[in-house]
């Protein structure tokens, strides 16, 4: 036996040392998986696993500036129609850097108080700014200045309700006459959406700024506003308070986990998932961080376990 | 390698494989408050169902729509895949599904100018900064995949370096039998897609590496062996 001992024992080492080294091919998948939605990179990952398991490192991860970047990409490819036609229109990916870098709450995208200077993309606090969020600033403004010729932000308004609770609006093919006026989305095929609904988007837009001048000179403008009556029957006094409103509803952290589960699954929940939803949502509805919403499903034993 | 040859390939070893939190809140009582005052709301049920009976909590819109409705009645997590994402990575110029392919393997891409190409990183599909889309494993994409790792395949057959995982060159050095075809093929298979393959997917490879109609032996291996990269279960995770 002694003659047999030392080569037993180097086999039990090297075994030893190489397990320790490369995870088993369940870890090494599940790290694949997660690596390829985070966007972070699999043998980066692999590596600094160091002995834990992938879902242990998923809080981790979700700090990298590449994760962020991904999610910055992802949250963009929803909210927009399309990418961004130059810088000042990319503010998205960048407030969204802001907000997870720094550990705010999600909600704070929306309301945060701070600059975003439309050369740059370079976010600052700025405690005198509006609670507005990205929507304050001058980048997604312009980019939303819509074409109405009475200069109401109709397409910022949608957006905004888009982004924070995921309406989902299409417009209507019977706009026959062409009128886009004040008067024309007054007729009965467009006001449903315009005047009638809970989400009026007349209604809505009349706390925005207005569109002044026309062609390369418009910009928005901030006027005086009156409350408007909206989401049956709630008396919603301004932009602020319409964003305050939007944020702190079931819709924004029904739309929050939505986004989340799409960004890690590619597709919508279905019904028989919903108890997975649900438990996003009681994360989320916990904390407010965007990191929580995620994590539970990413941390979730079956998400690994799902694969064949 | 004809297009014949890559279209059996691709076709042998392809798919198979409340919180109701009540009220909306805009004044933000605070935690303790809430606590003291209110008793627990009981969850609304959903409406949307799963296999004939209600799934999971309801959650109202703003105008007390159901939030829920509209979810698709299907079986949880089978539609779980996505495709590899090629993305570059920040701190290299490689892309991630090519080197995937050589670290599989155990061997590397030094010299290799595909994991740097961008026109080869783009056949997945080119995201534009600040944006996202999934990436596409379209027909481009295979044909990327199984051009590169039949490249790198036939040069791990050479190589008998301890980070070699599958010891390659016992298998390949010799015309496929059922026997050498199906160790070759399972190897193979764990390295690529980190699991141990089922019987028909083993079946599927060992078939191939006997029928496959290519009379230079290691060139034949390394067809087999980029199959098992071209498929689905490699390319989707």
């Amino acid at each position: 036996m002694l003659r047999f001992g030392p080569p037993i024992l180097l086999i039990l080492l090297t075994t030893s040392v190489a397990s320790a080294q490369m995870p088993d091919e369940a870890a090494q998948r599940c790290t694949r998986r997660i690596s390829n939605v985070l966007g972070i990179g699999y043998r980066a990952s692999l590596t600094s696993l160091m002995g834990g398991t992938p879902q242990s490192k998923v809080r981790t991860w979700l700090e990298s500036r590449d994760a962020i970047a991904t999610f910055g990409g992802f949250v963009n490819s929803r909210f927009s129609s399309q990418p961004g036609a130059n810088l000042a229109e990319e503010g998205i990916p960048s407030a969204v850097r802001f907000i997870m870098s720094n550990k705010k709450p999600w909600k704070e995208l929306f309301t945060g108080r701070f600059t975003i200077n439309h050369t740059n993309n370079i976010i600052m606090e700025d405690a005198a700014a509006p609670a507005l969020g990205y929507f304050g600033s001058r980048g997604w403004q312009y980019r939303y200045l819509g074409n109405a010729p009475d200069g109401t932000l109709l397409s910022a308004a949608y957006r905004t309700m888009q982004n924070t609770i995921g309406l989902k609006l299409v417009p209507s093919a019977a706009n026959g006459e062409g009128d886009a006026s004040a008067t024309g989305r007054e007729r009965p095929e467009c006001r449903g959406c315009h005047f009638d609904s809970p989400y009026g988007l007349d209604l809505v837009a009349r706390l925005l700024p207005r569109k002044l001048g026309v062609g390369g000179a418009a910009k928005p403008q901030l006027v005086p506003v009156t409350p408007q009556t909206l989401f049956n029957g709630l008396q919603v006094r301004d932009h602020e308070h319409l964003l305050e409103v939007l944020t702190s509803s079931d819709a924004f952290r029904f739309r929050t986990c939505r986004l989340a589960f799409e960004f890690v699954y590619g597709r919508p929940e279905s019904a028989c998932e919903a108890p997975l939803f649900d438990r996003c949502m009681e994360a989320f509805t916990r904390t407010g961080m965007v990191q929580d919403a995620l994590a539970s499903y990413l941390e979730d034993p079956q998400y690994c376990e799902a694969v064949p | 390698m004809s297009l014949r040859v890559m279209l059996v390939l691709t076709m042998l070893l392809g798919c198979e494989g409340t919180i109701v939190v009540g009220p909306m809140d805009v004044t933000g009582p605070t935690a303790e408050s809430t606590a003291q005052e209110t008793p627990p709301i009981p969850p609304l049920p959903s409406v949307a169902v799963c296999m004939n009976a209600s799934s999971g909590r309801g959650y109202l819109g703003l105008a007390g729509e159901p939030l829920e409705a509209g979810r698709a009645d299907v079986a949880p997590l089978v539609d779980n895949h996505r495709s590899f994402r090629n993305n570059k990575d920040p701190n290299s110029p490689n892309w991630s599904v090519l080197t995937e392919i050589a670290r599989s393997l155990g061997t590397n891409t030094t010299g290799d100018p595909e994991p740097t190409n961008a026109g080869v990183g783009a056949a997945f599909g080119v995201v534009p900064s600040g944006w996202y889309e999934e990436s596409e494993v379209g027909a481009f994409a295979v044909y990327v995949t199984i051009q590169y790792a039949t490249k790198v395949c036939e040069r791990a057959f050479a190589t008998t370096t301890p980070s070699l995982k599958s010891g390659w060159f016992e298998h390949t050095a010799f015309p496929p039998t059922a026997v050498r075809a199906e160790a070759f093929c399972d190897r193979t298979m764990r390295a690529a897609w980190l699991r141990a393959p089922n019987a028909s997917e083993l079946s599927a490879c060992s078939e191939l590496a006997l029928t496959l109609d290519e009379p230079d032996v290691k060139k034949r291996w390394a067809l087999v062996c980029a199959s098992v990269f071209a498929s689905p279960n490699f390319l989707a995770n």
